[in-house]
């Protein structure tokens, strides 16, 4: 502690409560009124930017997995026809008595011809297409909702 | 029933925007105030502001609630303001930063607290207390605002500006000298 010089008019007796955080006596300064709504705008116009890049990769995605789904379905089609899939099925409607007496066949012969793979593609791509369909609505909502606060 | 700042951020995480506009009406003031003094121009501390809570927008799903908020906050207001200061000023920051080592900090405090004195009036101090921010480095006054203003210990101020304790004690005691020097050169200690 430096000691009192002739000049100071307060000697060391005199000086106050030892302060351990001394700056906060700063004076007390406060943001513009407009800065809030200034910051909640420009949240905004992130939202809106991020969600407009989000739905364009969402609706390419959407788009190129509702043709998947399309070719997918093509693809199962021509499998369930080449291997006789269809004509078992004609004859599961052309009489009840002979689902049930071919049944145990049918079931059999269904496991051994099921076009798998057109199967499996039309799930996958539908999946997709749904889920790229779900994620952009959820987008514009999330969007919706920020963006009308602001 | 008012939420912690924890809660409100934990809200904001699943896309609450009035949870997060809450939490900027509480710290606007605060954060405003501290990348002014940081900066000392109140257009790069708007700026400093708008990008901090534009930044922990983006970065809500990473918030960890055990983590300090208010810490974790100026941690990003001070990146955000010193951001601002460079694009403005385009200068060299480097040196501005670069870390004076203990060793030459030969000064011996023995506490970091100082008597201000009774007789002076507010307007005053605050003045001499301002003058004295301003002539400090950047990392020293972030320290000095966050630990006095923002009332963080020392380890939490460490831990929000990613230095280690003993740096952060170092820059503070250097305040605390150079307010004395500044209240001595006015014959007030």
């Amino acid at each position: 502690m430096h000691q009192n010089t002739g000049q100071s008019r307060i000697s060391p007796q005199s000086l106050g409560i030892m302060d351990d955080r001394p700056f906060s006596q700063l004076a007390v300064v406060s943001a513009p009124d407009t800065l809030k709504t200034k910051t909640l705008d420009r949240i905004a116009g992130f939202e809106r930017r991020a969600c407009r890049v989000r739905i364009a990769g969402w609706v390419a995605l959407a788009a190129a997995s509702i043709g998947a789904f399309a070719a997918s379905c093509a693809y199962a089609w021509n499998a369930a026809s080449s291997s006789g899939f269809i004509q078992y099925i004609s004859l599961a409607f052309s009489g009840s008595t002979a689902v049930f007496s071919y049944s145990k066949d049918l079931s059999l012969s269904i496991v051994e011809s099921l076009p798998a793979l057109g199967i499996a593609l039309i799930l996958a791509a539908g999946l997709v297409s749904a889920g790229a369909v779900w994620s952009s609505v959820r987008a514009l909502k999330q969007r919706s909702r920020v963006v009308s606060f602001a | 029933m008012n939420r912690t700042d924890g809660e409100l951020m934990e809200a904001a995480k699943s896309g609450d925007i009035r949870s997060f506009d809450e939490l900027i009406g509480r710290y606007t003031d605060r954060v405003y105030a501290f990348a002014l003094r940081l900066s000392g121009e109140s257009s790069v501390a708007e700026d400093a502001v708008q990008e901090t809570f534009i930044k922990l927008w983006k970065n809500r799903s990473r918030y960890d609630e055990k983590r300090n908020f208010s810490s974790w906050l100026f941690a990003i207001a001070r990146n955000a303001t010193l951001d601002q200061m460079r694009k403005r000023r385009d200068i060299a920051f480097s040196s501005v930063f670069v870390g004076e080592s203990e060793e030459s900090f030969g000064e011996d405090i023995s506490d970091e607290s100082i008597a201000i004195p009774e007789d002076i009036d507010r307007r005053t101090m605050a003045g001499i207390l301002e003058e004295t921010l301003q002539s400090l480095t950047p990392d020293q006054r972030a320290i000095v605002l966050l630990h006095d203003i923002e009332r963080m210990t020392f380890d939490e101020a460490g831990k929000a500006l990613g230095k280690p304790l003993n740096t952060v004690k170092s820059h503070y005691r250097r305040a605390i000298i150079a307010l004395r020097r500044k209240l001595a050169d006015r014959g007030l200690m």
